[in-house]
């Protein structure tokens, strides 16, 4: 056994823990070498300076000490309790935000769809294309089969079909009243332009002014054929906070947007307003002689047409007014005393309440129609 | 030695430090206390001995025993608490030791407590030993962390390999050849000491 060897091994022979064999090579090494002696001694006096140390008593009142600190993390929560408790209670409020938002959103939401809603309804209130108005103008001998988009889109190409679906002694007549007719063309090609199917014939008749409405008229699409103040009383400069409608061509061009109506009224023009415009628009039109002969005709023409209005009656004109839900019964007084009403669908009274709840206006139509001429 | 001390402790308690710990771990703090008694002195010298400082030693084993009882839930009891206790001590008191030695270390104090543990001592004698524990203590600073640990755990507190091997989380082999080479770089520091003493005698 060599001196590095045995001193690998002098550690476990100092501890008496070396095998038999082991043993007796180190004992009969260190017996004739010196070196390895000398240096089983010192780790010996290492080892008995290391193990000779003496144990000091901990400081007086050691364990008290520690106790109390115990006790106090014992009592004060841990990190890790209070990120839990943290985590335990922010999931709560994560999850209260979470469903107050949801809340919040629908909320707006439908607030929202509301208001564009009601947004939309006034973009297509200037869209009163319905085939009566249509029907009324004064392209009435048209075939009822042309679209009004068709005529929308040639005007031109309308007017010469009027001119020549007229009944066949049209050509003498137009002859005879060629300047009635150029003027009933005429409306016809501007109305197309601007909004489709526009009552030109009732541009042609002036109506005495009345008294105003507390309502809001939204369009009738006839701002751009209409002198202010004309029409039927309800004007646009009625009750000094009138605001201007919208009014929107290209989305009027649309029938199938017509807006659903909260209340609708069909009005009849009074006896006497309807004898004085008739008068009128007779002696208007006394001068050329052959338009007394032609207007029954249209409008006998025209009467086939519309099958959902009453024989005797013609529609002249279909307005939209949007009136807030508590001027209404304000606004339906005002149109009785304005007009007597044929019939009327009004709105009930728990939806008048919840319009007035939500602080909406109420759309309503108003039909008007005057009584056939014979 | 100590850990024969220690056994008597536990059969005069009557509870065996797992059951300590199962108790702490139910919520029973009183056992932790029982569990202090127990190994106050143990780690309060071993600390002690790592550091040569009785002011650090007693702040780092109170923060030894106080790391104990926050992890107590984690303390599965496959091996004795006295190892996992070790365990702890070491570490704390080998972090202490680092930030001891980036400052300037203090001069070892040498407990004044000695000459009591040696019955009828000569002044001469007493003057001697203590000289002696305190190159003693002034080699263990000198060593590596590790190599100080072992030896201390071994030479001083009679830890079996064993449990040193599990203290140190290292294989029983390693912990032979490291305290063997820990025990020549202590011989080697204390040589001067130990040959001007035989030269006395």
């Amino acid at each position: 056994m060599t001196c590095a060897e045995v001193q690998l091994l002098l550690s476990e022979y100092i501890e008496k823990s070396l095998d038999t064999i082991r043993l007796k090579a180190v004992e009969s090494h260190l017996l004739a070498c010196p070196c390895c002696r000398a240096e089983t001694e010192g780790l010996m006096d290492c080892i008995r300076q290391i193990s000779d140390l003496p144990l000091l008593d901990p400081p007086i009142g050691f364990t008290q000490r520690v106790m109390a600190h115990v006790r106090e993390i014992e009592t004060k929560p841990t990190v890790w309790w209070r990120l839990f408790s943290s985590f335990r209670i922010g999931v709560p409020i994560q999850a209260t935000a979470v469903v107050l938002v949801a809340v919040l959103a629908v909320f707006l939401y439908q607030k929202e769809s509301q208001i564009s809603e009601n947004g939309a309804s006034r973009a297509i209130f200037p869209t009163p294309p319905s085939p009566l108005s249509d029907n009324r103008s004064g392209a009435k001998l048209e075939e009822p089969t042309a679209s009004a988009q068709r005529r929308a889109d040639a005007p031109g190409q309308a007017n010469s079909k009027a001119s020549a679906i007229s009944s066949p002694n049209a050509e003498s007549r137009k002859k005879a009243s060629g300047a009635a007719l150029t003027e009933q063309a005429k409306p016809k090609t501007s109305s197309s332009t601007n909004v489709e199917a526009n009552s030109a014939g009732d541009v042609k008749d002036p109506l005495p002014r009345r008294g105003p409405i507390q309502a809001q008229e939204i369009a009738t699409g006839m701002e751009g054929l209409r002198s202010s103040g004309e029409g039927f009383g309800f004007g646009p400069t009625i009750g000094g906070s009138l605001r201007p409608g919208f009014f929107l061509p290209e989305r009027s061009l649309s029938p199938i947007t017509e807006p659903t109506a909260d209340a609708e009224f069909v009005v009849r023009r009074r006896e006497t307003q309807t004898r004085d415009q008739n008068g009128i628009a007779r002696s208007e039109s006394a001068r050329q002689s052959a338009e007394s002969d032609i207007a029954p005709a249209v409008t006998k023409q025209t009467l086939a047409s519309p099958p959902s209005q009453s024989s005797s009656m013609t529609v002249r004109e279909i307005r939209w007014f949007a009136v807030p839900a508590e001027q209404y019964e304000q606004f339906r007084k005002d149109l009785v005393s304005e007009a007597t009403i044929d019939s009327e669908k009004t709105i009930g009274v728990s939806e008048r309440d919840f319009a007035l709840k939500s602080n909406r206006e109420l759309l309503i139509k108003v039909i008007i129609v005057s009584p056939a001429e014979r | 030695m100590n850990r024969s001390n220690q056994t008597k402790e536990m059969v005069a308690d009557g509870i065996s430090d797992a059951e300590c710990v199962r108790r702490v771990q139910r919520g029973e703090t009183d056992a932790f206390e029982t569990l202090v008694r127990r190994h106050e002195k143990t780690i309060f010298n071993l600390v002690y001995r790592m550091l040569g400082d009785a002011e650090e030693a007693a702040e780092v084993s109170q923060e030894v025993f106080l790391s104990a009882f926050r992890a107590a839930g984690q303390f599965r009891g496959d091996a004795n608490f006295s190892t996992w206790l070790y365990r702890i001590a070491i570490n704390h008191a080998s972090t202490r030791r680092k930030t001891l030695n980036s400052r300037q270390r203090k001069v070892v104090p040498i407990e004044s407590a000695d000459s009591l543990h040696d019955p009828q001592p000569g002044p001469l004698e007493i003057l001697e030993k203590q000289e002696i524990r305190e190159k003693v203590q002034f080699a263990l600073n000198q060593l590596e962390p590790d190599d100080a640990a072992v030896i201390l755990l071994r030479d001083m507190q009679d830890v079996s390999y064993n449990e040193v091997a599990h203290v140190l989380e290292i294989p029983v082999g390693t912990v032979k050849s490291r305290l063997h080479r820990a025990r020549q770089a202590l011989k080697s520091r204390l040589k001067s000491y130990f040959s001007a003493e035989r030269k006395a005698v």
